[in-house]
């Protein structure tokens, strides 16, 4: 049992200090995950900690019942929370100042451009589609760690991969 | 396949660039402090039904002392009945 499957162990006997152990262990990765699904370090972190509560709140109410590798379990939460925010984000009117943010994160400016053509680039893709492109290419999963964490088939990941190449490409070449 | 390649080649340098990308300083605090209001919230919600029978429960109390009351006095009664009984042998 590594320190992680140990602390999940903890917080489910009520343990809650051991849940620090575990965002101390995950919250780097997720963090980074997140913001390059949302194009902003504020942003992923407001996803990155909703999805922990969420996590929380499985482990305590033992709606985990700690079968599934945790570290695939955070990864699925925290990228169904970043489709959620995307689709909500979609809805509603984009914010014309975020100024605010620039100086908040210690991101630093190459980070920061990357992450903006990043989130410009994949703007026009639908999140499920942006989310199998950022997991399978620019987090580097197989196939099928994505149908894992997305929880569907393996082909369907591909057809998502697929769609979404084809609309990058069609978009650089338009 | 060129444009597959330009797009994979866009993307490694976009996962070089944002390698480093890390949460602001506190992170890990204000998720924990999430936390502790999440367990608040719970305890909240658990107590709330409970609160529902709040009154109910001070009416049964306030019942309970009453009948205490009228019981004791009646042993009372009973009690001084029994010293005015004589006995004849």
């Amino acid at each position: 049992m590594d320190n992680l499957d140990e602390a999940v162990a903890r917080v489910r006997t009520g343990d809650t200090a051991a849940f620090q152990r575990i965002v101390d262990g995950t919250s780097a990765r997720l963090v980074r995950l997140a913001a390059r699904m949302m194009g902003s370090v504020v942003d992923a972190e407001d996803v990155v900690q909703e999805a922990y509560v969420k996590a929380y709140r499985a482990l305590s109410t033992g709606e985990f019942d700690g079968r599934a590798n945790v570290s695939t379990w955070l990864y699925r939460i925290v990228t169904n929370q970043a489709i959620d925010a995307m689709r909500g984000r979609a809805r509603r009117p984009k914010p014309t100042d975020t100024a605010d943010e620039s100086t908040s994160d210690l991101a630093s400016a190459e980070q920061k451009l990357a992450l903006a053509e990043l989130s410009d680039w994949m703007s026009e893709l639908p999140p499920d589609q942006k989310a199998a492109l950022v997991l399978k290419a620019v987090e580097g999963l197989t196939s099928p760690e994505i149908a894992e964490v997305l929880q569907c088939s393996e082909g369907a990941v591909e057809q998502r991969l697929v769609r979404a190449r084809a609309a990058l490409r069609k978009r650089s070449e338009g | 396949m060129n444009g597959d390649n330009d797009i994979d080649a866009r993307l490694a340098r976009l996962a070089a660039a944002t390698d480093g990308i890390q949460a602001r300083p506190g992170f890990s605090s204000r998720v924990m402090a999430r936390i502790a209001d999440e367990q608040l919230g719970t305890l909240y919600a658990l107590n709330k039904p409970a609160r529902r029978f709040l009154p109910l429960g001070m009416l049964a109390a306030a019942a309970a002392f009453v009948w205490a009351i009228s019981v004791s006095s009646q042993v009372d009664e009973a009690m001084a009945s029994s010293d005015d009984t004589e006995l004849v042998w």
